[in-house]
């Protein structure tokens, strides 16, 4: 990662024609190439940015970078205030809550606990607004998606409708129902997802743990 | 202190005594090495309060003296001594290192603040084994000691000498692993070594050679290598009584190349690697040969089947993959017996029948049980 804080002006010329005047900014250049341009404020657009794949040209009053859809954005350097660099190593990533990402594990394991007979297709099925947690096949061939949480609220029924609008659009796996399950629900939570056609079901974290354990033990 | 010393010898009695060096400590003086010059001998030791490591080299000495050099910079720097004669002198606050043209002045810890060495009694119950052997015993019986802290007594090996044979056995509750050697000494003793000290004493041991001295009191137990030692505290409790675990017959047994198996579990349980929780691989067993197979829904499936010797019925069990392959390596030999009650009991892996030539591994020496998994 290299920050850069700079005074300079911004040409961008593609989509469209933007230019930022001089004023103190920060510079961003990361390891995969991605050029942002920040000022002092907001939580996390920049005022403008390149992604990768892109080239960097650097000359000693200005950096010119350009990608193969023929946008360029340069930077018109007048004062450099700081340059620096610091390897940020592997970023692990976003990790789901550990008894969320546990409890969807047992329950893809078993199934049959969120309804008679059914089976699992794959976890994480995957959408264009992001993945679902079980995608599962009901015995008359039905559709079933699930979305797991530890606490099921209003906004878990608000995001498992989306996943179902999205889902119920592909003509291989319409109609699609939908499940919610959860250690527990909450009354609101409830109303509205059966007003939406969704089952909730409460499920024991400890229970199903305890299945889990199939290894018997010496003593 | 000031001594001159060979470059290697200095090198590798730091790099050995550096391995008990504490890591976490909250006692400072832990993380260093203790050197002492005494007579014409240098003495190295290092405690990371639960194993200990002391050993002594011959040098040139003129002075004598103690210095306690912090670890970690004292592996640094012999790791990076040119190759010439190393000549050290120090007072109790820096010791100056000098080899070739390279000069180190290195500042000492407080060696007043470094725990008072471990006193072995004169008469506790001592015997010498070949280091070849010990090693075998300690990587049979180490893999099935538990890694889980929650159940400490778990996490040890249980080495227990009566008249004649000295019992090494470790469990995590899902294997024992039981090893058995000749022990030619009369004094009764049972131990619990901690699983890491144990290794510790068994890597020792491969890269020394030779022969090993192991001391066993109530309070610590030592293995002894030439002129070095590495001394360990017990783990206190009740090791669980694992004699009544090994059942006294079996109804199917099982003969097959081991490394025929171990291959064929092993590229099976493949399909089950990765899915966070362990899947298990299923055997079942027919009179003349075994099919071994694992998968889930989610994953995929794989199958295989080798030759096998089946005596009794046929049978259907599934095991953790991975305690399988741990036992079936370690049993040692070109095949492997391994005997059954039924699905739901433990399984008993022993080397198959040893040639008549070789009286090292008979077969009732070494056993390791297996818990299935339910299926």
């Amino acid at each position: 990662m290299r920050l850069v804080i700079a005074r300079c002006r911004v040409d961008y010329s593609g989509r469209l024609t933007v230019r930022l005047a001089s004023a103190v900014r920060l510079l961003m250049v990361k390891a995969d190439g991605c050029v942002a341009v920040h000022s002092d404020g907001g939580a996390y657009k920049p005022l403008n940015w390149m992604s990768a794949p892109n080239t960097l040209v650097e000359a000693a009053d200005r950096w010119t970078v350009t990608n193969p859809r023929g946008e360029s954005l340069t930077v018109f350097l007048e004062e450099v205030l700081l340059d620096t660099t610091h390897p940020l190593g592997d970023d692990p990533g976003l990790t789901k809550d550990g008894v969320e990402a546990h409890l969807q594990e047992l329950l893809a394991a078993r199934t049959t606990v969120l309804g008679e007979g059914l089976r699992l297709v794959r976890r994480e099925y995957p959408t264009d607004i992001g993945p679902v947690d079980l995608l599962c096949r009901a015995p008359d061939g039905a559709a079933v998606a699930v979305e797991v949480k530890r606490r099921a609220d209003i906004d878990g029924v608000e995001q498992l409708s989306r996943y179902l609008d999205r889902l119920n659009r592909d003509p291989l796996l319409r109609p699609v129902r939908g499940v919610l399950a959860a250690q527990a629900v909450r009354p609101q939570a409830r109303v509205l997802a059966e007003d939406r056609g969704i089952y909730c079901v409460e499920v024991d974290y400890d229970e199903l743990r305890g299945a889990d354990l199939a290894e018997l033990r010496l003593f | 202190m000031k001594f001159r010393a060979e470059r290697h010898e200095f090198a590798d009695a730091a790099a050995w005594a550096l391995r008990t060096v504490g890591t976490r400590v909250t006692l400072p003086a832990l993380s260093g090495v203790r050197l002492e010059v005494s007579g014409d001998r240098l003495g190295l030791r290092s405690t990371d309060l639960e194993v200990a490591s002391e050993l002594s080299i011959p040098v040139q000495a003129e002075r004598d003296g103690v210095a306690l050099v912090p670890g970690r910079l004292l592996g640094d720097v012999v790791r990076s001594l040119p190759n010439a004669a190393l000549s050290a002198e120090g007072d109790s606050e820096r010791l100056r290192l000098q080899c070739g043209r390279a000069r180190f002045d290195l500042r000492l810890m407080p060696a007043d603040d470094f725990p008072a060495a471990p006193v072995i009694a004169d008469d506790a119950a001592a015997a010498v084994m070949k280091a070849e052997e010990f090693a075998r015993m300690v990587t049979q019986v180490v893999r099935a000691a538990s890694t889980d802290d929650a159940r400490p007594v778990l996490t040890g090996v249980q080495l227990e000498a009566t008249a004649g044979s000295l019992t090494a056995a470790a469990t995590d509750s899902y294997r024992l692993a039981r090893r058995i050697v000749p022990w030619e000494q009369g004094a009764e003793m049972t131990v619990l070594v901690p699983r890491r000290a144990l290794d510790e004493a068994r890597r020792s041991a491969e890269q020394l050679g030779s022969e090993v001295r192991l001391v066993l009191e109530p309070n610590q137990a030592t293995f002894e290598f030439g002129d070095r030692r590495l001394v360990t505290r017990l783990i206190e409790g009740r090791f669980p009584d694992f004699r009544q675990l090994v059942p006294e017959g079996h109804e199917r047994r099982l003969e097959a190349d081991r490394a025929e198996l171990i291959e064929v579990v092993r590229r099976v349980s493949v399909v089950g690697e990765g899915s966070g929780s362990t899947t298990p691989v299923n055997l079942h067993l027919h009179p003349d040969s075994i099919d071994v197979s694992a998968g889930s829904g989610e994953v995929g499936q794989a199958d295989e089947s080798l030759p096998g010797t089946l005596s009794g019925e046929e049978l259907q069990i599934a095991f953790n993959p991975r305690y399988l392959t741990d036992g079936l390596e370690v049993a040692g030999g070109e095949r492997v017996v391994l005997e059954f009650r039924d699905e739901l009991k433990p399984a008993v892996i022993r080397p198959g029948e040893p040639p008549a030539t070789d009286d090292r591994d008979t077969a009732s020496d070494f056993l390791y049980l297996l818990m299935p998994v339910r299926i």
